[in-house]
């Protein structure tokens, strides 16, 4: 177990339902601060589930049914009490595929600063051309910043969208299958850019890639049909797995 | 810059700590022979264990490599030859170490370096002959394999020449003559310390040779023209 | 791992079987037919359409000129002289109502049901929605008549007059832009929607600053449809807005009666006189042209809008 202070999430006993599904079987884990944490799992075995339930965005699915506790710094944050927008300004998300919304590029990546009402148009200037720096994506946009998103190719609108979702300053990034639909460039873009993220944010990963998985990870899990298999240091993890069945998945032997 | 170049600049520097260690007990080995320092002797003895520590380590970290980050190409090489080069180099710390070992019987007092002066000059050339094998294998190493052509004449040539000398130790301590049994038994000794150096030598070739074979993917070894 | 290896050690070889050219004629014959019953179906289809349209010049090419789009009709009957000027107008009044009640009224609800409602109540409002379409327009007509035009339904009495007619026509609209701003919505990926709730917007936020824009597309459709649908309407204004030779001094009252284009149509073309049969036809011919250039209009600013708005 690590020291208290490094935890940064928390998850204890979890359990979540979906109508008659049990989804999720009893999870239990933590993720330390400044790390990348990766959650392997063949398709359906409820990584992406689960992910969203750091960020509350099973709120919106109906029928689903939450048991346990998931800290954040040591705070439920399924305690009624909490305020969800706060939550997810604190947490930003990055998706399967690329989604930036129907905006300009600039808009994109303003778009999480004016939802949070800030209205300081130099401090929203600044601020966008610092996330799209961070996302190394600013060189390439620097001049069509008022262009439309989609005019940009499928790695740069994923980049975009990590300049999107670090905008608001968040502790922790989740990303579920950011590479998926990406060419072998902009992936590895992407990887590069999720290991020098390490050093500002918690990242978790969903992925169903292991080659992937094993280049940017410190800490890995294995999820089949909704249970934790086996959670480990990335190097103990891809090297002398302790479940066969984790085994089995990164030989890829079914 | 991506992980795996800062990983294997990592690698490479503790590669080339642990030729630094084995180079230096090679040298306490040797200054231990000459100046019969008994302590030297210990400490070398000791240090050998973490000579042996690094190379678990160094392996460890090379599997995690292979395991986490599928390395291709010159990577590839460069890591899988690293990974056989840490095991020559603790086979090499283990020779030290066994010099001191072997070393400690003749610090009884009953052998004295006057006795064998013309010995200790072969042993002087071969110890250094050994030392510049070594410091070159992992400048090669280090740096990168240079002029290959020059290299390979190099390398067959410093081991012929500490073959040859190695046998001219034997063929001296055999000629020599005995004064009482206690020689006998030195002079075995220092038989088995000349095989040591001569093992110690034939490790660093190797090294070069993987270099070389990393390099040009060719085994000089089983290359007739050699 | 075991069951495929064992298929391969199995070694037996897929059974070869034989080509059965005559299906493989047939399914070419039948593929041609299909195909020559959609252009017939086509064919049958347009073919009114374009008759008509050629009717409709051929009879009323006379008048079709700037001066029968711009003056008012005068002469005995009315109409013998003069042009349109007042169905035109009153087209515009009626539209402009019927879509200040149903362009917001619509959206709405079409975003509540594709956002924000539970499936219970959604399911009951899809279905009061659909039999809203559904709903003959004499039925409308009827019901205008009462709540809007007499005082004896919601204590409304608006008389035969633009407003009672926009409304009722509003109240047709409203379905169809529901309708269609639900499909729109509904086929925006779920991943704009997530990902502006991930960011921490309010549903409220992420319908203001993703979806309307998304969406938006589908929504001008909605509304061009229910324009176009309302223009083509006579009977909910014969119970609530009757017809206007001149121009309308208001919007409610005795005054607040509108011409209105399928109105000028319909009752020219009840009149005995031949004049008045040239222009109801190339009237038509104008009600077309007007829905046309509505319809590039609207699609001109939708386009402008995702290109330079964004």
């Amino acid at each position: 177990m690590a020291e208290q202070n490094d935890i940064k999430v928390e998850v204890k006993n979890l359990n979540f339902y979906y109508g008659n599904y049990h989804l999720l079987k009893n999870i239990n884990l933590y993720f330390k601060k400044d790390s990348v944490c990766t959650l392997l799992g063949p398709s359906g075995c409820g990584k992406s589930t689960f992910l969203r339930t750091l960020n509350r965005m099973n709120d919106y699915t109906e029928g689903a049914k939450l048991t346990g506790e998931v800290l954040i710094d040591g705070k439920n944050i399924y305690n009624k009490s909490l305020d969800v927008v706060e939550l997810r300004r604190n947490i930003g998300m990055v998706f399967q595929n690329p989604n930036p919304f129907p905006k300009s590029i600039f808009d994109n990546v303003a778009f999480g600063l004016k939802i949070h009402g800030i209205k300081n148009k130099e401090f929203i200037t600044e601020r966008v051309e610092k996330c799209l720096k961070y996302a190394g994506l600013y060189d390439e946009v620097k001049n069509k910043l008022h262009q439309s998103a989609f005019s940009l190719s499928g790695g740069q609108q994923q980049r975009l969208c990590i300049a999107r979702a670090i905008a608001t300053n968040p502790s922790i990034l989740l990303m579920d299958e950011p590479t998926a639909y990406l060419d072998p460039v902009s992936t590895s873009i992407i990887l590069d850019l999720i290991t020098t993220f390490k050093k500002y944010y918690t990242i978790i990963v969903a992925s169903h890639n292991i080659q992937q998985a094993g280049k940017i990870s410190d800490y890995s899990g294995f999820f089949l049909d909704g249970e934790l298999i086996e959670f480990d240091e990335a190097g103990n993890f891809f090297t002398r797995p302790k479940d066969k069945r984790t085994e089995n998945f990164i030989t890829s032997r079914y | 810059m991506n992980v795996l170049d800062n990983e294997i600049i990592k690698l490479k520097k503790s590669v080339v700590e642990m030729g630094e260690i084995v180079n230096n007990q090679l040298n306490n080995a040797t200054i231990f022979l000459f100046e019969r320092d008994k302590k030297l002797a210990e400490d070398t003895i000791k240090n050998d264990h973490k000579v042996n520590l690094m190379e678990v380590s160094i392996n460890e970290n090379c599997i995690k490599l292979l395991a986490l980050y599928q390395p291709e190409a010159a990577d590839l090489m460069f890591i899988t030859t690293s990974m056989k080069i840490i095991t020559d180099l603790e086979r090499m710390g283990d020779l030290c170490a066994s010099v001191c070992q072997i070393g400690l019987k003749l610090t009884d007092g009953s052998s004295s370096s006057e006795e064998f002066k013309c010995i200790y000059s072969y042993f002087e050339d071969v110890a250094k002959r050994d030392d510049e094998m070594l410091k070159m294998a992992m400048k090669m190493y280090s740096d990168g394999v240079k002029d290959n052509i020059g290299l390979k004449d190099i390398i067959i040539k410093d081991e012929n020449v500490i073959d040859v000398l190695s046998h001219k130790i034997v063929v001296d301590i055999i000629n020599s003559p005995l004064n009482n049994s206690k020689a006998l038994e030195n002079n075995i000794t220092y038989i088995f310390i000349a095989r040591k150096y001569e093992r110690f030598a034939d490790h660093a070739q190797k090294i070069m040779e993987l270099l070389l074979y990393m390099d040009l993917g060719k085994d000089l070894r089983n290359l007739p023209e050699f | 791992m075991a069951e495929l290896a064992n298929i391969k050690k199995d070694d037996d070889p897929m059974p070869v079987f034989p080509i059965n050219r005559g299906y493989l004629k047939r399914k070419k014959f039948y593929n041609s037919i299909a195909v020559f019953f959609a252009v017939m179906a086509f064919v049958i289809g347009s073919f009114p359409v374009f008759h008509i349209i050629y009717e409709a010049v051929a009879v009323g090419y006379k008048y079709l000129n700037w001066k029968f789009v711009s003056t008012l009709p005068t002469g005995f009957p009315i109409g013998a002289r003069g042009g349109i000027l007042n169905a035109i107008v009153g087209d515009v009044y009626l539209i402009i109502i019927a879509s200040i009640l149903a362009v917001p009224m619509g959206i709405g609800t079409g975003l509540y049901l594709s956002l924000f409602g539970k499936k219970r109540t959604n399911s009951v409002l899809r279905l009061l929605n659909e039999l809203m379409v559904g709903i003959p327009s004499v039925v409308w007509g009827i019901v205008g008549f009462y709540v809007f035009s007499t005082n004896a339904g919601l204590g409304f009495h608006f008389g035969f007059s633009a407003l009672a007619g926009g409304l009722t026509l509003g109240f047709i609209m409203t379905p169809i832009i529901t309708l269609l701003t639900e499909q729109a919505v509904n086929q925006i990926p779920a991943s704009y929607i997530e990902g502006a709730l991930a960011m921490g917007a309010t549903k409220l936020q992420a319908t203001k600053s993703v979806i309307i824009k998304a969406a938006s597309g589908g929504i001008f459709t909605g509304i061009l449809l229910g324009i176009m649908n309302i223009i083509g309407q006579t009977a909910p204004l014969l119970f609530t807005n009757y017809y206007n030779t001149g121009m309308p001094t208001g919007v409610t009252g005795p005054g607040g009666a509108v011409g209105d284009l399928a109105m000028l149509i319909f009752i020219y073309i009840h009149e005995p006189s031949k004049i008045l049969h040239y222009k109801a036809e190339a009237a038509s011919v104008v009600l077309l042209l007007f829905i046309f250039i509505l319809d590039l209009g609207l699609r001109l600013i939708n386009y402008l809008t995702k290109r330079f708005l964004l």
